[in-house]
C-alpha cells in the first residue's frame, strides 16, 4: 500500500465530528446548558434569537483532543433592540448559569464566558453576540471592565465559517476532493500542534489561525487518477505558509506571527501574542517542512511512518513490515455489489 | 522561370553552362579524369521537383550507378536521390539549378573516382537497372510473381494466367517454390490467383546465387551475363541446372535470388524457343533461344513483411486474442500486420448487421462466426500470418496448458467481471502467461490497454484500485467516464442495450493495444504497463455524463506508463 493509506488511517483516528460518539456526552451537556441560558436570557428581557456552533466542528476540522477537554464553542445571539447596553451584563448572566450547573473555573474572558465540566471532559465557551439585521456584534469585556474596556464589537462569525468551507474558485468537479483534502490537512496540523507544543504554548497557537494559514496557502495534491496525496499536499502547503509573510523577524531568530482574519473586522488573530509563540511556531513549522520532505523522499513505508509518527504522535501508526503490512487483509471491496462502468470493446 | 538567368547564374558559379536547342535545354559540361562529361536538362514548364539531368552517352567510364540508361547505351538519367520527399525552393530557381548541378557533379565524381563505391551502388540498385532491361525487352514490362524465400535453390512451378494479362493476380504469371507448394499460409494468395485452375507450363528452377554482378547494361549483354551468373549458383542450384540441361522443353524459367549490399534481390530469366531442347548453359547452346529478362515481384515472407513495416522477428510469436468485436477485429489485423506469425482468435459470436460500420468485417460475413470470417480477412491481407480460430469465451479458456502455449494473451471483450474472474484464475493457478486487456469507453472519451506480466509488480487489479478508498474497485482507475452512470443506449428494450462509440474510437483503442502488444513481443516493454488514448468530452457532455479526475488531468496519451499501483493489495508497495 502507499503512504496515503496510513494518512487515511491516521485521519480516521483523530477526526472528531459533531455526531461522533466520543462527543455525544459533551453535546448533550451543551444542549442542556443552551436551554438553561435561553430561559434565563428570556426572563432577563433579551431573548436568544439564534444560536450556532462555532469553530472546527462546524468546519469539519475538529480533532479528538490528546489530553484535556472536548471544546464546544457555542454562539448565542440576542437581538440588538433588546440587548443590554453593557455587553458584560448577559455574560454575567451566562456565568451564573454555568456556576449553578456545577462547572469549575467558570469565568468571563474578554471574548467569551468559559468553563470546564470536569466529569465530562468538557470545556465550553459561550460566545455572545447581538445582531442588527445581518450584522453581528461580539460582547467584549471582562467581569469588571470599565466602559473603555468593553464593547459590542463588529464581528462576522458566520462569514468566517463560510470562508473556511468555501471552495467556489475550484473546478466544480474537484471542489469536493480539494475541500476534503483541506479538512484533512487542517486536522493533521492541529494534531501536530497538540503533539509538538507544550500545553500552554499550544493553547496560544489558535486553531483558527492555523486553519486560515492552511486555507490561504493550500497546495492540494492528487495523482492523475485522483487519489489524494496528503503527504505531498501537506509538505507543499507548509512550505507555502512559511513563505507567505506571516512571520516577521523582529530580532535575530525571533519571530512575531500575524494572521489577519479574512472577514470583518480583519483583525490579527494572533494580536498580542508573544515573540516566544511566534518563534516556536516558526521553528516548529520549519522542522515540520524538513521532516515531511525527508519522508517524501523515502520509499520504505515503515521508515516514512516512523517520521510521521514522531510528528503526529502514536495515532499515526508504524506498520510491522516495510511495505505497509496487511497485504492480504485488504482484499475487500469498499464498493457496492456492482457498479456500472463505461467499459466495452 | 528565367532560363537565361539560370544559365547565367551557373556560369557565375564557375560552371560551363549553355542553353541549347533554342533555349529548350540546358547543357553543363565539366571535366573528370581528363574527359569531358556532359549533363543535359530538358526545361519543364514549372518546377515541380528537383531538375533532372541526363548524362550524355559515350563518356567512356563504363556503367555507372545512379545513371539509369534506356537499356541501349551508357548514358541516361542521373538519379541523385528520392524526388518526392525533397522540398524545392521554387522562389529561387537559380539556386535550385546551381545546387542540383553541384550535387550531380559531386555524385558523378565519386562514382568515377571510386570504382568500388560505383560497383556497390550498382549492386544496391540492381533491381532498378534490371527493370530498365525488362522494359526494353519485347512485350515488357515482363513481371513474374514469385513465392519463394530465396534462401537456397529449389524446384519451382510457373503457371501463366489463363486469361489475357490484366491488373490483378488472376491475370499475372505466378511461380511457387516447391517448399511452399503445400503451405497453408499461401492459400489466400493461391485463391486470388486462381492457381488451382492454371496449368504449369515449361520447366522452372529457383536458383540461389552466392554473389552477383551488376546488371547488364543492354539486352545484347544479357546472354553472356547470364552464362557468367550461373557459375555462382549454390551447390543445389548447380545440380538442378545440370538436370535441366538433360531435359527437353521449349520454355525454361530461371528465378534467381542474390545478396546485395544491405539486403537481397530477385530477378528472373525466361528462355524460349519454338522447338523443344535442353536448358542452354553454354554459349553455343544459347544460340537459338530467345532470352528475356523478367522482374520478380516477390511474395516471400522475408520481403513482404518488412516492406509493409512488419517485423520478421515477430514471426515466431504466438498470440491468443479473445474477443473479435470492433476493437478485437481491428487489433487482430494490427497484430498480424506487425508481423505476428501465429494468431489464435477466440469468440463465439457471429457477425450481425448491427456490427457493421464499426467492425472491420463486412456485410458478406453476416451470420458467420466473427473469428472464422476474420481469419479469412487476415489471410488475404497478411498472407504469412497463421490464423487459428476457436468459438470460445474467455471463461472457457481457463486451461494452463493452452494458455501457456502462447507468448501473449490479449483480451478485448470489454467485460470487467469476466476479466476479473480470469485474472483471479491466472493468479491463483500461477498461470504465468503475459496478459494484455484492452477496452474503450463510450462517447469517444478514450480507450485503454493494460499489460500484466507474471511474477512482476503491476497486475490486472492494479488497474482497479479505487482512487478514493484505495481498496479494490469495480471500475478501472484508468477510466475517463465516472462509474455508475447510465452509459448504455437502449432502443428496443431489454437485451438491446449498446455502448455508443465510433469505429474511430475502436480503431484508436485497437492501435494503442496493438502497439503495446507488439512492443512487448519485441522485448521493448520489460515491465507491467498501461497506455490510454484520451478523446474529447464533447459527446459525453452532450449526454450529461461526468468524467473522472483522470480525464481532466491526463496528458500522457499513447505513452506507455507503469501499471503498478502501490495500493494494490496483491502487488503491494
Ligand atoms: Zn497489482
Amino acid at each position: 500500500m502507499g503512504i496515503q493509506t496510513h494518512f487515511n488511517k491516521f485521519r480516521g483516528k483523530i477526526k472528531l465530528g459533531r455526531e461522533d460518539d466520543a462527543y455525544k456526552k459533551a453535546r448533550d451537556r451543551d444542549d442542556s446548558i443552551k436551554r438553561h441560558v435561553t430561559k434565563e436570557f428570556k426572563d432577563a428581557g433579551y431573548p436568544i434569537v439564534d444560536d450556532f456552533i462555532q469553530g472546527s466542528l462546524k468546519t469539519h476540522t475538529g480533532i479528538i483532543p490528546i489530553s484535556g477537554d472536548y471544546d464546544i464553542d457555542r454562539a448565542l445571539v440576542v437581538d440588538a433592540d433588546t440587548a443590554p447596553e453593557n455587553p458584560v451584563t448577559p455574560k454575567k448572566k451566562a456565568l451564573e448559569v454555568l456556576e449553578n450547573r456545577g462547572f469549575k473555573n467558570a469565568k468571563i474572558k474578554k471574548p467569551c464566558v468559559t468553563a470546564d465540566y470536569a466529569g465530562d471532559d468538557l470545556h465550553i465557551d459561550l460566545i455572545i453576540y447581538k445582531r442588527s439585521g445581518d450584522q453581528h456584534y461580539l460582547a467584549v469585556g471582562k467581569k469588571n471592565s470599565d466602559e473603555n474596556n468593553r464593547e459590542w464589537a463588529i464581528a462576522d462569525p458566520l462569514g468566517l465559517m463560510e470562508w473556511v468551507v468555501d471552495f467556489s474558485d475550484c473546478d466544480d468537479d474537484e471542489a469536493q476532493d480539494v475541500r476534503s483534502q483541506f479538512y484533512r490537512l487542517v486536522r493533521y496540523v492541529k494534531r501536530w500542534r497538540d503533539e509538538q507544543f507544550s500545553e500552554t504554548v499550544g493553547a496560544k497557537v489558535f486553531s483558527i489561525g492555523l486553519t486560515v494559514m492552511v486555507k490561504q496557502n493550500l497546495e492540494s495534491s492528487f495523482s492523475t487518477e485522483g487519489a489524494s496525496q496528503d503527504l505531498e499536499a501537506l509538505r507543499a502547503t507548509v512550505e507555502a505558509i512559511l513563505d507567505a509573510g506571516y512571520f516577521d523577524e523582529e530580532e535575530d531568530g525571533k519571530y512575531r506571527v500575524r494572521v489577519d482574519l479574512p472577514v470583518e473586522p480583519y483583525r490579527d488573530i494572533f494580536y498580542g501574542s508573544s515573540l516566544d509563540t511566534g518563534t516556536q511556531l516558526y521553528n516548529k513549522l520549519s522542522r515540520l517542512k524538513e521532516q515531511l520532505r525527508k519522508a517524501e523522499a523515502l520509499s520504505d513505508e515503515r521508515e516514512q511512518c516512523k517520521i510521521l509518527n514522531e510528528l503526529f504522535g502514536d495515532d499515526f501508526e508504524i506498520p510491522d513490515s516495510p511495505n505497509g503490512g496487511s497485504k492480504t487483509a485488504k482484499a475487500t471491496y469498499l464498493t457496492p455489489g456492482f457498479v456500472r462502468t463505461s467499459q466495452g470493446a | 522561370m528565367n532560363r537565361e538567368s539560370i544559365c547565367q547564374s551557373l556560369r557565375t558559379a564557375g560552371h560551363d553552362a549553355a542553353l541549347i536547342d533554342g533555349g529548350l535545354r540546358l547543357r553543363v559540361t565539366f571535366q573528370l579524369g581528363g574527359r569531358p562529361i556532359k549533363l543535359v536538362h530538358d526545361f519543364e514548364k514549372e518546377i515541380l521537383r528537383v531538375p533532372k539531368f541526363d548524362l550524355e552517352g559515350g563518356h567512356g567510364f563504363g556503367k555507372l550507378a545512379h545513371v539509369l540508361s534506356d537499356g541501349n547505351g551508357h548514358g541516361g538519367e542521373v538519379c541523385i536521390g528520392d524526388v518526392a520527399s525533397t522540398s524545392v525552393n521554387i522562389e529561387c530557381p537559380e539556386r535550385v539549378y546551381q545546387d542540383t548541378v553541384e550535387e550531380h557533379v559531386g555524385l558523378l565524381r565519386r562514382l568515377i573516382e571510386d570504382p568500388k563505391y560505383n560497383r556497390a551502388e550498382l549492386l544496391r540498385e540492381f533491381e532498378a537497372h534490371w527493370a530498365i532491361l525488362c522494359r526494353a525487352a519485347d512485350g515488357g514490362p515482363n513481371e513474374l510473381f514469385v513465392a519463394w524465400d530465396g534462401e537456397e535453390s529449389e524446384g519451382l512451378q510457373v503457371r501463366p494466367p489463363r486469361a489475357e494479362p490484366g491488373v490483378d493476380l488472376r491475370n499475372r504469371p505466378i511461380a511457387l517454390a516447391g517448399s511452399l507448394a503445400n503451405n497453408r499460409r499461401l492459400d489466400s494468395v493461391r485463391g486470388c490467383a486462381r492457381w488451382g485452375t492454371r496449368q504449369t507450363v515449361g520447366k522452372a528452377v529457383a536458383l540461389r546465387l552466392k554473389n552477383l554482378e551488376p546488371a547488364p547494361d543492354t539486352l545484347i549483354d544479357l546472354v553472356p551475363w547470364y552464362l557468367k551468373a550461373i557459375d555462382h549458383v549454390d551447390a543445389t542450384g548447380a545440380r538442378d541446372l545440370r538436370r535441366l540441361n538433360k531435359k527437353s522443353s521449349g520454355l525454361y524459367w530461371l528465378v534467381f535470388s542474390a545478396p546485395i549490399p544491405e539486403g537481397e534481390t530477385m530477378f528472373a530469366i525466361r528462355l524460349h524457343r519454338s522447338e523443344r531442347g535442353r536448358l542452354p548453359i553454354s554459349e553455343e547452346e544459347t544460340a537459338r533461344w530467345s532470352v528475356t529478362p523478367y522482374r520478380v515481384r516477390s511474395l516471400a515472407r522475408r520481403s513482404l513483411v518488412p516492406r509493409g513495416g512488419g517485423s520478421l522477428d515477430l514471426g515466431k510469436k504466438a498470440v491468443l486474442l479473445v474477443g473479435c468485436g470492433s476493437v478485437g477485429s481491428e487489433l487482430a489485423l494490427r497484430l498480424t500486420s506487425a508481423g505476428v506469425g501465429s494468431l489464435t482468435l477466440s469468440d463465439p459470436d457471429t457477425l450481425s448487421e448491427k456490427n457493421l460500420y464499426r467492425h472491420t468485417l463486412s456485410a458478406k460475413d453476416i451470420g458467420r462466426l466473427k473469428t472464422e470470417a476474420l481469419a479469412g480477412e487476415i489471410a488475404l491481407r497478411h498472407p504469412w500470418a497463421e490464423v487459428t480460430h476457436w468459438p470460445k469465451r474467455l471463461q472457457s479458456l481457463r486451461d494452463p496448458a493452452v494458455l501457456r502455449s502462447f507468448d501473449l494473451v490479449v483480451i478485448a471483450i470489454g467485460v470487467p467481471t469476466v476479466e476479473r474472474v480470469f485474472a483471479e484464475y491466472c493468479r491463483t493457478e500461477s498461470v504465468d502467461v503475459p496478459v494484455l486487456s484492452c477496452w474503450l469507453e463510450g462517447y469517444g472519451i478514450g480507450g485503454h490497454a493494460i499489460l500484466a506480466l507474471p511474477g512482476m509488480k503491476g497486475c490486472w487489479l492494479c488497474a482497479y484500485v479505487d482512487p478514493k478508498t484505495l481498496g479494490r474497485g469495480l471500475a478501472s482507475n484508468l477510466n475517463f467516464l465516472a462509474p455508475d452512470q447510465v452509459v448504455m443506449r437502449n432502443h428496443g428494450g431489454c437485451g438491446t442495450q449498446f455502448l455508443p462509440y465510433s469505429g474511430i474510437a475502436a480503431s484508436y483503442t485497437a492501435s494503442v493495444a496493438a502497439d503495446l502488444a507488439v512492443r512487448f513481443l519485441a522485448g521493448e516493454v520489460p515491465t507491467s504497463s498501461k497506455v490510454s488514448w484520451k478523446g474529447s468530452e464533447t459527446e459525453a457532455k452532450r449526454a450529461s455524463l461526468a468524467v473522472t479526475w483522470r480525464h481532466r488531468h491526463f496528458a500522457e496519451s499513447l505513452q506507455i506508463l507503469p501499471l503498478h499501483d502501490r495500493d494494490c493489495d496483491i502487488c503491494g508497495g
